[in-house]
C-alpha cells in the first residue's frame, strides 16, 4: 500500500541551522497525523517541504505518490498557513472563490459548502478585514478545503479559535479522515493532539518519537502527551 | 506633556529609520541628485536647435563687382550663435528633414531678397517649422528675429532698418497648437506608466508581506499565470485611465490631435505591460511600502526630467541623450507625440512600438523569474 507522504532523509538548512534534519516521516492515506513540537522545531518547514514551497537540500518528499516540489499535484493538496493569508479588502466569499477557482474547482456550490462547514455562511459578505481573528482562521480553513484536496497539511489551524469551534474543526476533521483525506496538522496545544490518529514529537527539526497518543503516554509512563513530550525531549537531550 | 515620553517617540522612530538604510540613503541622496540633474538640463535650454536655410535668392552684384548675398549673411549670423546648428539645404531637402525630425526650423529666403533688402523694400521670408514643440518655436522665433535684425540693419541700406515679413508655416501642427497641445500626449503616457507601476508595486508586495504569495504558490497556479492575471487586471484599468484621460484632454482641454486613438492606445498597452512587470520585479527588493515609493525617485523621476516630459530628448547632450534611450517612457513620447500631433501611422511608429514591446518582454521575463517556488 501507498504511503499519502513519504520522506527519506530529508534536510532543509537555513544557514548553519538545520530546520528539517534526515527527516523519515510516513503516514497513510486516511490518517489524521499530528506534529507536534515547541516553535523553531521545524513543524512549519516540513510542512512547507511537503508542499514544495521550499526545495529540500537533501533526502527526498514523496507526497500522493509524487516527488516534490510538483505543481500538478497541489491541486490535490489543502494548506493552511500560520499566517492568515487572505486579501483583507474582499469579502470572506470572494477570498474563498479566489483560492477555489486556483485551485481548480469547477462546482459553484462547494464555495458555499466551505463556508457553512466553518461556519461562516452568516459572515460570507463581511470584508475579511472586519472579521476577528478567529473568524479569520475560518476563513483560511475555507480557502484551504473548498477544492475538497485528498491530502491537508494544516499549520496550526486551531490557534485563535474558540473552544467550541475548535471541537467542531476536529469533528470535521475526522469526517474528512473517514472519507479518505489524509490530514497533516502542526500544533504546540497538546489537549487536541490526543484526537490524532497518530502523532510525531518533533525537536530541532528531527521525529524524536512517533506513535498513537496512546503508545505515547505509555512508552513515557505519563498521563498526559505535555508531560511525554517533555520526557522524551529530555531523553533526547541526554541522547 | 512630559518630554520624556516625546523624546520615547522621536527616539524609536530614530532607531527604525536608522536601520532603513535605503532611506537614510535616499533622503540624503535622491534630492541631490534630482537637483542636479534638472539643473542641468534647464540650464542646457534650446542647445541644438537645427536650422536649415534654403536660399533661392542669387544674392546682389555690388557695383564693385562683389556679390553680396543675404542669406549668406543670415547663415553666418545664425551660425555664431550656439544655440542653433545651421546647415544650408535646398527647400526640397530640408522639407524632408523637417519630417524625418532631423531639422526644427527651416528658413526659406525667396528669390530676390537680398534685392529686395537692399531697395529697402519689405522683403518676405518663408518659416518652415516642424512645429509640434511650441517651445522650440519661440526659440527659432527669437534667434531669427535677432539675427534678421542685425544682419540687415549692417547690410548695404544701413540707414533703415527693414522689417521683414514672415510667412509661417507648419509641417505638423499649426499656429493654434500651444505647449498644452504638445505636452499632453507625452503627459497621457507618463500617468498610465506611472500609476501602473505604482499599483502593482505595492499590490505585490502586499502579497508577500501578508502571505498570500505563499498561498498562492500552494496552489497549481505558475508564475506566468500570475504575471498575465495582474498585467490583464491592472492593463485594464490602464486603458480605462488613459481613455479617461484622453477624452478629457480632448474634449474638455480642448487639445488638437490628428492621430488615431486606437494606436494611442497600443502605444498604452505596451507601457502599461512594462510597468506591470517592473512594479511586479522592483517589488521584491522592497520590504515595506515605504521602500516601494522609494522607486518613485529611482525609476519615475529620472524619466520625467529625460524622456521629453520636460525638454525634447533631442535637446540632451549625448551622455543624458543615451540615458533617455534607455527609457521606455521615451519611446513611448515619441510614438505618442507621432501619432496624436503629427497624424502619422503604424508604419511610421514601428520601431517605437518595436522598442516598447522588447521593454515589456524584458520585464515580463524579469518579473517571472522573480518570482520564485523556492524562496527562503
Amino acid at each position: 500500500m501507498e504511503f499519502s507522504i513519504e520522506t527519506v532523509r530529508l534536510t532543509k538548512a537555513f544557514g548553519a541551522i538545520r530546520a528539517v534534519a534526515e527527516l523519515d516521516l510516513r503516514v497513510q492515506p486516511g490518517e489524521i497525523y499530528g506534529l507536534l513540537g515547541p516553535n523553531g522545531s521545524g513543524k512549519t518547514t516540513l510542512m512547507r517541504l511537503l508542499v514544495g514551497l521550499a526545495k529540500a537540500d537533501s533526502g527526498e518528499a514523496r507526497v500522493l505518490g509524487r516527488r516534490m516540489p510538483d505543481r500538478g499535484l497541489l491541486a490535490d493538496v489543502g494548506y493552511m498557513t500560520q499566517a492568515e493569508a487572505l486579501y483583507a479588502d474582499l469579502t470572506a466569499h470572494e477570498n474563498v472563490l479566489f483560492f477555489a477557482a486556483l485551485s481548480g474547482v469547477k462546482t459553484a456550490s462547494w464555495i458555499g459548502e466551505a463556508l457553512e462547514l466553518v461556519g461562516l455562511q452568516a459572515r460570507a459578505n463581511d470584508l475579511v478585514g472586519s472579521l476577528s481573528g478567529g473568524l479569520r482562521r475560518r476563513v483560511s480553513l475555507a480557502c484551504a478545503l473548498v477544492h475538497r484536496p485528498r491530502l491537508l497539511i494544516l499549520d496550526e489551524p486551531t490557534v485563535g479559535v474558540d473552544p467550541q469551534l475548535r471541537v467542531a474543526f476536529w469533528e470535521h476533521f475526522r469526517r474528512l479522515a473517514d472519507g479518505g483525506v489524509t490530514l497533516v496538522i502542526s500544533s504546540h496545544v497538546m489537549d487536541e493532539a490526543g484526537r490524532c490518529d497518530r502523532l510525531g514529537f518533533m525537536r530541532e527539526g528531527r521525529l524524536i518519537a512517533e506513535g498513537s497518543p496512546e503508545q505515547l503516554r505509555q512508552r513515557s509512563g505519563t498521563m498526559d502527551l505535555e508531560q511525554a513530550f517533555l520526557k522524551f525531549a529530555e531523553a533526547d537531550h541526554a541522547a | 506633556m512630559q518630554p520624556n515620553r516625546v523624546f520615547a517617540i522621536a527616539r524609536r522612530l530614530i532607531s527604525q529609520i536608522r536601520r532603513d538604510h535605503r532611506s537614510v540613503g535616499l533622503i540624503i541622496l535622491v534630492p541631490m541628485v534630482v537637483m542636479g540633474l534638472l539643473g542641468y538640463i534647464l540650464r542646457l535650454e534650446n542647445q541644438g536647435l537645427a536650422i536649415g536655410i534654403a536660399a533661392e535668392d542669387q544674392g546682389i552684384l555690388l557695383p564693385t563687382g562683389a556679390r553680396i548675398s543675404a542669406a549668406d549673411r543670415l547663415m553666418e549670423l545664425l551660425g555664431g550663435r550656439d544655440e542653433l546648428q545651421v546647415n544650408a539645404v535646398t527647400a526640397e531637402e530640408g522639407e524632408r528633414l523637417l519630417r524625418q525630425g532631423e531639422l526644427d526650423a527651416m528658413v526659406v529666403l525667396p528669390e530676390g531678397f537680398t534685392q529686395a533688402v537692399a531697395q529697402g523694400d519689405k522683403p518676405r521670408l518663408e518659416l518652415v517649422l516642424e512645429g509640434s514643440n511650441p517651445g522650440q518655436k519661440q526659440a527659432v522665433m527669437f534667434a531669427l528675429t535677432g539675427a534678421l535684425a542685425q544682419g540687415l540693419s549692417a547690410g548695404p541700406t544701413a540707414a533703415e532698418r527693414p522689417s521683414v515679413e514672415f510667412e509661417t508655416r507648419y509641417i505638423y501642427g499649426g499656429e493654434e497648437y500651444d505647449f498644452l497641445d504638445s505636452f499632453a500626449p507625452v503627459y497621457i503616457a507618463f500617468f498610465a506608466f506611472f500609476f501602473v507601476f505604482l499599483l502593482t508595486g505595492v499590490s505585490f508586495l502586499r502579497e508577500r508581506s501578508q502571505g498570500t504569495m505563499e498561498r498562492l504558490l500552494a496552489t497549481p497556479v505558475g508564475r506566468g499565470e500570475i504575471v498575465l492575471g495582474y498585467m490583464l487586471g491592472f492593463g485594464l484599468f490602464a486603458l480605462v485611465q488613459s481613455a479617461v484621460v484622453l477624452l478629457f484632454t480632448i474634449y474638455v482641454l480642448r487639445i488638437h490631435h490628428t492621430g488615431s486613438l486606437a494606436l494611442v492606445f497600443l502605444v498604452e498597452a505596451l507601457l502599461t505591460v512594462g510597468a506591470v512587470n517592473l512594479g511586479i520585479f522592483l517589488s521584491t527588493y522592497a520590504r515595506t511600502e515605504l521602500q516601494v515609493v522609494q522607486f518613485i525617485p529611482i525609476v519615475i523621476v529620472p524619466q520625467v526630467l529625460l524622456s521629453g516630459v520636460i525638454l525634447p530628448v533631442d535637446s540632451l547632450p549625448r551622455v543624458l541623450r543615451v540615458v533617455a534611450s534607455l527609457m521606455p517612457l521615451t519611446y513611448a513620447n515619441r510614438a505618442m507625440t507621432d501619432v496624436m500631433i503629427r497624424g502619422l501611422g503604424l508604419a511610421d511608429v514601428a520601431a517605437e512600438l518595436a522598442v516598447l514591446l522588447g521593454f515589456a518582454l524584458a520585464a515580463l521575463l524579469l518579473s517571472a523569474l522573480s518570482i520564485r517556488r523556492q524562496f527562503v
